[in-house]
């Protein structure tokens, strides 16, 4: 994976909810942090979870990001990727290897440690950030069980056909930041008759063929989660 | 023994309430269990211990519908379905249990919410990923006959189970997700998770707080607006479940039909939108709600079994709620 495409995974960071595999479709507000201190957002890829998150952890409970609340999320990802770390703070992509903070000189050792970068097949994509609530949806990510296979714009209007499932496929559209399942191979169709979605934290699901499509952010209705 | 007691106490209370300096992780994981996703957020200091207590949690979650589900042909439930009028069947302590306070729940709940309505189930196929067709209203008369929880016949001795007549099926879809997500979540208590809200399909455990301050916001999805919520509440150490009339459906000649079956009729529960009902398991929360979905606000306010908040879109869309709700659980109704 070229390192544009990295950035597009890692861009994902700031509007995802916490998930690992999935995202969360009604997360909300997590906790106030303690101390107000600037947004930010780490991405990694590698194949070393544990190691990682154990590293990763380090580095920030000795930052100024360590005395709050923060969102963690994992996801596998199919195909080669280039692991790599993005550090982004105030939405600014940081280059850490200047190591222009401790903050950044602690990821390069982290990095280091974890050789990185390196190409890997089928690794996990961990994300570290502080809970914005962003009011403006941006991404729709689509998972298949629980691998993130596309991450799309919502600004862009398309449609997508033949997302492969567990049993057959799903079609979807994007078309003036709404997203809609057009067609899906399954029997009952329920997929089809839900509500299109356009807001953070909203979803669609088609159960049997494990296909989960979402606006990424936290939902925008002052809950945790929801009893249906 | 005296000892290490001591020794254990401090550590629980560090993992309850961890320290304002310590950073905190909001873990989430969603996973397709049950015919349903499974979702758990849940919070702590140390993700890889979270993510093996959620992982374990997971397992033991499988290990329940393994065990309980009429589609897996594997299940003990499965082999008393095919075995029934036939011969009794040797089952697990678990099952049994299970099996006994269904048909508890099925006898405090008049029959109205019956653990033998799996015939009626199976015709419908709203469990199954099949194309809804409206069954023949004589099959559909025939087969009400076979649903009858007296007709469970238990030996506890023994643990064995015999349904008395042929054709006659088991179907814990009632209740099963509740023991399920109450059994996860004792799983994460045992392994040191104290806050967590476990979400499965819609029927929920919440536990302990999402920080020292702040109480776990639940909303209730509207019933004609997937996208909206009619309620919101604060929960703590409590379940809640929701049956509906809006998750497995389909309408046919402009009639909604759907997966909540009235064991008198074989057609599906005209009453309620939907059913929102607090308990301390969510096995008991779960029974309840598909009970009072389908007795109706009116029935279940003069009901003497119903003692748990409840809160009820009845079919005209109209929300009605008892006092406890309102009272206890700082209800919102927001739509």
């Amino acid at each position: 994976m070229k390192r544009r495409e990295f950035l597009k995974y890692s861009s994902l960071i700031l509007p995802a909810t916490a998930a690992i595999g999935i995202i969360n479709p009604f997360t909300k507000k997590v906790f106030a942090a303690t101390k107000k201190v600037e947004p930010f957002s780490l991405s990694v890829i590698t194949n070393q979870p544990s190691r990682t998150i154990y590293l990763i952890e380090q580095a920030i409970k000795n930052s100024e990001f360590g005395k709050g609340n923060l969102q963690f999320s994992e996801y596998s990802l199919r195909g080669r990727h280039v692991g790599d770390i993005a550090y982004v703070k105030s939405q600014n992509l940081i280059d850490y290897h200047k190591k222009d903070d401790e903050f950044s000189a602690s990821l390069c050792e982290s990095a280091n440690s974890l050789s990185l970068p390196k190409v890997f097949d089928d690794p996990v994509l961990l994300k570290f950030s502080s809970p914005q609530n962003l009011r403006e949806a941006r991404s729709v990510h689509i998972f298949r069980g629980e691998t993130l296979v596309d991450n799309l714009s919502l600004n862009e209007d398309k449609e997508l056909h033949g997302i492969e499932g567990l049993k057959g496929h799903v079609d979807i559209q994007i078309k003036n930041k709404v997203v809609r399942i057009t067609s899906a191979t399954c029997k009952h169709k329920t997929c089809m008759n839900m509500e299109p979605i356009s807001r953070p934290g909203e979803n669609l699901i088609c159960i049997p063929n494990q296909i989960n499509i979402t606006i990424a952010g936290r939902s925008l209705l002052g809950i945790d989660s929801i009893t249906f | 023994m005296k000892y290490f007691l001591f020794s254990i106490i401090p550590l629980v209370a560090f993992n309850l309430f961890p320290q304002d300096d310590e950073t905190v992780y909001s873990i989430s994981v969603n996973k397709y269990l049950m015919g349903t996703t499974v979702e758990t957020t849940a919070n702590s200091p140390d993700i890889n211990k979270c993510k093996q207590a959620l992982v374990a949690a997971y397992e033991e979650m499988q290990r329940v519908e393994n065990l309980l589900s009429s589609q897996k042909d594997s299940s003990e439930i499965s082999q008393i379905n095919r075995a029934a009028g036939i011969k009794p069947v040797k089952v697990s302590f678990e099952t049994l249990s299970i099996l006994i306070r269904a048909k508890e729940y099925s006898k405090k709940y008049k029959g109205v919410f019956d653990v033998t309505i799996g015939p009626l189930s199976d015709l419908w196929g709203f469990s199954e990923d099949k194309e809804i067709v409206l069954p023949d209203d004589n099959t559909i008369k025939k087969l009400t006959k076979l649903v009858k929880y007296d007709d469970i016949l238990i030996n506890e001795k023994d643990t064995i189970v015999f349904l008395k007549k042929k054709g006659m099926a088991l179907d814990l879809g009632g209740i099963a997700k509740g023991y399920a997500i109450d059994r996860g979540s004792a799983v994460l208590k045992e392994q040191g998770i104290a806050n967590f809200i476990l979400n499965a399909g819609g029927d929920i455990y919440v536990s302990g707080t999402k920080d020292k301050n702040t109480l776990w916001k639940i909303g209730i999805k509207h019933p004609r607006n997937s996208n909206e919520i009619i309620a919101r509440f604060d929960l703590k150490d409590y379940a809640v479940a929701t049956s509906g009339d809006y998750e497995r459906f389909k309408i046919i000649n402009g009639v909604r039909y759907h997966h909540i079956l009235d064991p008198a009729t074989g057609y599906p529960g005209t009453l309620s939108q939907s059913s929102t009902i607090i308990a301390p398991t969510a096995e008991e929360a779960d029974a309840t709600a598909t009970y009072v979905f389908l007795l109706g606000w009116e029935k279940t306010l003069s009901d003497k079994n119903i003692n748990f908040p409840c809160l009820i879109v009845s079919s005209d869309g109209k929300i009605h709620y008892n006092q406890v709700f309102a009272d206890k659980y700082n209800l919102e109704i927001v739509n």
